[in-house]
């Protein structure tokens, strides 16, 4: 009799709310998880589609510098003009300093200054306010 | 009115292993989803930086178009595997390109004046 006492039983609802508990749990570390690998990927398509545009630039950037100091033959004497029409660059010259910015994204420009001899004296990054 | 108690104790028991495994399998869709996310996230960003490096080494050289694989560790292999690098060239650009099988993970345009078109 005492034994019979004794013995553990289960009272109905424990395994709901168990239930409960557990299902809290595995939710809030599931959205965690999943919240974290998708800023994760958010974060490197944004890293990504930033280093695309700025090698764009980069890219175009060179090759305003080749077409200014003569190496690219663009058959027109007037290669600011030329360059102007060509890939929408302005380019300044000022005390014999080539200047000119390439757009890199909405917010960013990668402005550019050479000497006469078109050596590079500035090659970096601005912000577009700035 | 114990066999009672049992019964529904059994029945309640069911339903909550029942419940149970519906969340277990959309926790363990999720955690897929969010594993997949970060794998694909990793294997950008390796490929980013290796294409940041090529470009950054051999930008002064003229180097031919070429394709070639790169293993997990992003070492140079003969077989096909689990990369494929094309070094390309456009009219006047050239450009690196990693794919991952049918993922293209990243293309960079760079310019070399020896390599390019020396007309416009």
């Amino acid at each position: 009799m005492n034994k019979k006492n004794r013995s553990v039983q289960l009272g109905l609802g424990i395994p709901t709310i168990l239930l409960i508990f557990i299902a809290l749990c595995m939710a809030t570390i599931s959205v965690l998880i999943y919240l974290n690998a998708s800023q994760n990927s958010t974060m490197t398509e944004r890293e990504a589609r930033y280093v695309e545009a700025y090698y764009n630039a980069d890219s175009k950037a060179k090759r305003i510098v080749d077409v200014l100091n003569g190496v690219i033959n663009t058959n027109n004497s007037e290669n600011i003009a030329y360059i102007k029409d060509k890939y929408a660059v302005n380019v300044n010259l000022d005390d014999s300093a080539y200047t000119f910015s390439v757009k890199i994204n909405a917010d960013k420009l990668l402005s550019v200054k050479l000497d006469s001899r078109f050596n590079v004296l500035v090659w970096k990054v601005i912000d577009k306010q700035g | 009115m114990r066999r009672t108690k049992s019964v529904s104790f059994l029945v309640e028991f069911l339903i909550v292993i029942l419940f149970f495994a519906i969340i277990a399998a959309v926790c363990v869709r999720i955690y897929g989803k969010a594993y997949s996310m970060n794998d694909i996230a990793q294997s950008k960003e390796q490929a980013l930086n290796y294409a940041e490096n090529y470009v950054e080494t051999n930008s002064e050289k003229s180097n031919e178009p070429t394709a070639y694989y790169l293993n997990d560790d992003f070492k140079k292999t003969s077989d096909a595997h689990s990369y494929l690098v094309t070094v390309g060239q456009d009219k006047i650009y050239k450009y690196i390109k990693i794919e991952k099988g049918e993922t293209l993970l990243v293309k960079l345009r760079f310019y070399t004046s020896k390599a390019g078109d020396q007309n416009e």
